[in-house]
Formats: C-alpha cells, sequence, structure tokens
C-alpha cells in the first residue's frame, strides 16, 4: 500500500519533470559569455557570445542592457582583405532562424558596452529578443 | 650477428634523422615571416607627434630599436586592445630582447584622445608602450605615408562616430626602414618570433 503510494508519487513526479525539460531544450539559449578585458578608462569594452535558437520561428538579438555598461549596442566589425576596419551598428538586429545558431565572436559581431563600469570578474546581460523573452547571461571577463 | 648489426644500423639512422630534423633542419630553414616583408630604400616616414611620454617625440629617439606602430584608437573595442594585448605577450615571450622594441600607437582620433588619456590607456597594456597624438592634418599625412587608410564614420547618438582604419602592425627595423607589415590578427607568439629575427 504504501510502496504504491510511493510509487505514484515518483510518477506524478516525472511526469511534471518531463515537461519541464523538454521546455529547456526548445529555447533561445545563450552560453560562452566573454568580454576581453580593456583599460578601465576605456570607453567601451566588446561582449561575444554564442546564441542559439532552438525554437519553431526567428528571433532576432535587437539589444542588450547591463548594470555593468552605460549603454549597449548591437555591432558588427568587418576588416577587409586591405586590413581595413570598420565597425557598424546593426539596425536591424541580428535574425536567428528556427533551428540555428550564431557566434558574437572578435572581428565579427559583437554587443558594445559602452562606458564600461566594471573591468574584471564577470557581470550579467539582458538580451532583447524580438520573437522570445529577454534572457539573462553572465559575462567572464577573460584575455582569449 | 647480422640481424643485430642491422638493427644497430637502423637505430643509429632513425638517430641521427631524428637530430637531423630536430636541430639543424629548422636551422637551415629561412624564417618565415608572418607579414607582408617591405624592403625600402628609404627611411620609414617621419613621425613627430605629442607623445605619452611628454612633449614632441620623434622617431629617431627611438634609433637602435625595432619600432612597432600601430594606428589605433581607444574606442576601438573590439581588434585595438587584442592586438595592443597581443604585443605586450610579445614582448613577455622576447624577455631581455623586448627592452630593444619600443611600441607605439598613433590615434587616428585625436579629438577625442587626448594625450592624458592616452597615457592611462596604453599604461593598462605595458608601462614601456607610448601613445601619440596631435593635430589631424599631422596624423592624416603621416597615416597616408604609412599607406594607412582611415575615416570617421558615422556613428549613432550613443556610440558618437567609429572609425574605420587600417588595423595593422608596422615593424620599423634598427636601421630606420620600414621591414614588415603585420595582419591584425597576428598572434604573440607570431609576433615575437618575427621581432626576434628582425633584431
Ligand atoms: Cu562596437
Amino acid at each position: 500500500m504504501r510502496a504504491r503510494r510511493v510509487a505514484l508519487g515518483l510518477l506524478a513526479a516525472a511526469v511534471t519533470l518531463v515537461p519541464a525539460a523538454c521546455n529547456s531544450s526548445r529555447g533561445v539559449t545563450v552560453t560562452d559569455g566573454w568580454s576581453r578585458p580593456v583599460p578601465p578608462v576605456s570607453p567601451a569594452s566588446a561582449v561575444f557570445l554564442e546564441i542559439s535558437n532552438d525554437l519553431d520561428g526567428r528571433v532576432t538579438l535587437t539589444g542588450a542592457s547591463s548594470e555593468a555598461c552605460g549603454s549597449m549596442e548591437l555591432h558588427q566589425t568587418n576588416i577587409d582583405d586591405a586590413g581595413v576596419m570598420t565597425m557598424r551598428p546593426l539596425a536591424d538586429g541580428l535574425l536567428l532562424e528556427p533551428g540555428t545558431s550564431a557566434r558574437l565572436a572578435p572581428g565579427g559581431t559583437h554587443l558594445m558596452c559602452l562606458e564600461p563600469e566594471v573591468f574584471e570578474g564577470s557581470f550579467d546581460v539582458e538580451l532583447v529578443l524580438d520573437g522570445a523573452a529577454a534572457i539573462v547571461t553572465t559575462v567572464t571577463i577573460e584575455d582569449r | 650477428m647480422t640481424v643485430k648489426r642491422l638493427v644497430t644500423i637502423a637505430v643509429a639512422v632513425t638517430a641521427l634523422s631524428a637530430t637531423a630534423w630536430v636541430f639543424v633542419i629548422p636551422r637551415l630553414r629561412p624564417h618565415v615571416f608572418h607579414g607582408v616583408v617591405m624592403q625600402s630604400e628609404t627611411p620609414a616616414p617621419a613621425i613627430e607627434l605629442e607623445a605619452t611620454t611628454g612633449g614632441l617625440v620623434g622617431l629617431d629617439s627611438f634609433a637602435g630599436k625595432l619600432v612597432v606602430v600601430y594606428f589605433g584608437y581607444t574606442h576601438c573595442p573590439d581588434i585595438c586592445p587584442a592586438t595592443l594585448a597581443s604585443l605586450n605577450k610579445a614582448l613577455d615571450l622576447m624577455g631581455d630582447g623586448a627592452d630593444d622594441v619600443q611600441v607605439v600607437m598613433v590615434t587616428v582620433d585625436p579629438e577625442r584622445d587626448t594625450v592624458e588619456y592616452l597615457a592611462d590607456y596604453m599604461a593598462y597594456f605595458d608601462d614601456s608602450f607610448i601613445g601619440m597624438t596631435g593635430s589631424m592634418e599631422d596624423i592624416s599625412r603621416i597615416a597616408t605615408a604609412y599607406g594607412v587608410y582611415f575615416a570617421a564614420d558615422e556613428g549613432d547618438a550613443e556610440s558618437g562616430y567609429t572609425i574605420a582604419h587600417n588595423a595593422s602592425v608596422m615593424v620599423i627595423g634598427r636601421d630606420g626602414h620600414l621591414r614588415l607589415i603585420l595582419p591584425p590578427d597576428v598572434t604573440a607568439d607570431e609576433i615575437a618570433a618575427d621581432l626576434r629575427y628582425l633584431q
């Protein structure tokens, strides 16, 4: 009798756990957030990360904010064959088709942290998404 | 007996060729630079600008040293700090050899990069690094002489303008002639290898 009750309890727990597990794997995930150390007088630093969209619909990263930055902007760096480097705001955001991921990396896309206030350790960044709820991720300051 | 002798010979040959591969051949191989080698007949274009070490400083103050010149700016968050960090690591790798290397960053953003500001910025990477600034006219003239293109871009209200610039690293030899142009993504090991070879 008692064993049966325990078994039922376990079953109930398993049933409630399954959807939770499904939800966490079908969403937008952000991993590997990092930022290069810059001098404390720097007016800007760059945040890099990996973002994947496992939803059925499109998701667009439109911006971000952090208590560690005066403001944040999504930027694109380009280096052409002549070595000329340019950086421009990504006005339309970064589009992620369903089932795709993108890596924000040096020489490519970054989240520009303007007026940074944290220069070592880590800080949290909230990513603003169109098509999904905002996500908070931790960014580690490290020399890579 | 014969088998034993054959084995001995085989071992000796293997040891010899291994020695050759490890010690001799790398020395015979010419140094392969990690950037574009320049063979300039004339001295590198003059640079005389206001330096973080105080006053107007010219290239002649670094005579006898390798001078690494980088055109960058402090509002550059992505490539510039990475290059300066790599240069610092390269000097660490060179040990005492680093004493004969002078790293100079010429700002392409003189409006925002004042000499005081550059001093704080450069010291973070390495105490020996020098920052240089001046009038837009002087900097444009020097950059053009080095084949470095730069132009202010329209930024948006928050970030202000950003600057398109050639992020290559120039190396001036001890003789004062431009010797090497390294690409922006060069690693510390590669920089150190090339600088050691040029010393
Ligand atoms: Cu940026």
